[in-house]
């Protein structure tokens, strides 16, 4: 591969300052030291940046929606809860199972009592507005105190049938970020 | 950039990149029951796996010797109280056996978060999603808070207590 590969860059390479030659030399550069030692910094720019700061993640489900479509792509941005705690009304990554996130809101947190009443969330006895769920809801939950080191979190589409709706009380420390857009 | 420098650069990488390797593997192998009961999850995960096509006598072969992986006895603790329960090896067997024969395939997968060993006893704590599609048509997703209590006996790990929760409550 590398003699296939030299002789592409000899065919081309010279002091071509054309347009043409430019392109080639994007697409066929020379594998010299330099080479690969920019291939290297990219590779471990990359790997730091999506490993550990920005988690590309697919949207495969419609409990978001309309917020979040299926089939969409965000990134997590893992730093969110580094040095400050998850409130009502946000939209995080939690880790749910081994390669499993959950895209949810945040509606109550830990000493919150969470009740539904014909698709109307009750917080602490209180109505809340809701202007991000679209979706006629008819959920009945019995009022449930959420645990300490706990949030409450729901999905944005509440026509799922509650049965089918993955929600609830979950760990803090399960929050693995906000995402990104 | 002048080559000598590039040099030096992708050496000091290199070298860079293999003390991080060794300081994990050092950390990873250090402690041999950690690494023991790492390998008693994996083999665990191996048991319940019955990979699409394989056939059902081969899968079930995989799942034939729980008693590699579990004591004579191991008690089931779950939020689900049709769980709440105590079996013997060879009925936990039977369970796993036919739980493959209704599948055309599962997955189990665990990720370990912390392993804490005693002495002779040691938890390994973590996450599991057990995945699969059934014989019948549809698919399943289930995932737990899982904890495995472990017991050694003759240096060899096996699980005595199984602890699984939902990780979200409504």
């Amino acid at each position: 591969m590398f003699k296939w590969w030299s002789k592409i860059v000899a065919a081309h390479r010279s002091d071509d300052d054309t347009e043409q030659g430019k392109v080639i030399e994007f697409f066929f550069p020379q594998l010299k030291m330099g080479f690969f030692l920019r291939m290297l910094i990219v590779a471990a720019v990359s790997l730091l940046v999506f490993g550990v700061f920005l988690m590309p993640c697919v949207i495969d489900g419609e409990s978001m929606m309309p917020t979040y479509d299926d089939h969409g792509l965000t990134f997590c941005k893992r730093w969110s809860y580094w040095f400050s705690r998850p409130e009502r009304g946000d939209i995080v990554i939690i880790n749910y199972a081994p390669r499993v996130y959950l895209l949810k809101r945040i509606v109550a947190l830990e000493g919150d009592t969470v009740e539904f009443r014909n698709g109307t969330l009750l917080i602490n006895g209180k109505k809340v507005d809701e202007p991000y769920v679209r979706y006629m809801s008819n959920w009945n939950l019995k009022p449930r105190t959420v645990a300490a080191g706990n949030c409450y979190v729901v999905g944005d589409n509440r026509s799922q049938h509650i049965n089918e709706h993955i929600f609830g009380q979950i760990q803090l420390k399960r929050i693995t970020g906000k995402p990104l857009f | 950039m002048k080559k000598t420098t590039a040099k030096k650069i992708v050496v000091l990488l290199l070298l860079a990149v293999f003390a991080a390797t060794a300081t994990g593997a050092w950390f990873y192998f250090r402690d041999r029951d950690k690494r023991l009961l790492r390998e008693l999850v994996t083999e665990l995960e191996d048991m319940s796996a019955k990979r699409q096509g394989r056939s059902n006598a081969l899968a079930l072969l995989d799942a034939a010797t729980p008693e590699r992986v579990f004591a004579k006895e191991v008690e089931i603790i779950s939020d689900h109280p049709a769980m709440k329960r105590t079996m013997k090896v060879k009925e936990l067997g039977q369970l796993m056996l036919a739980m493959k024969k209704s599948c055309t395939s599962t997955q189990l997968d665990i990720s370990i978060d912390t392993i804490t060993v005693n002495g002779e006893s040691a938890t390994v704590s973590g996450n599991a999603l057990f995945s699969g599609s059934s014989s019948r048509g549809g698919s399943f997703r289930e995932a737990r808070n899982l904890e495995l209590e472990c017991a050694k006996n003759a240096g060899k790990w096996k699980i005595v207590r199984i602890k699984a929760y939902s990780i979200i409550r409504k």
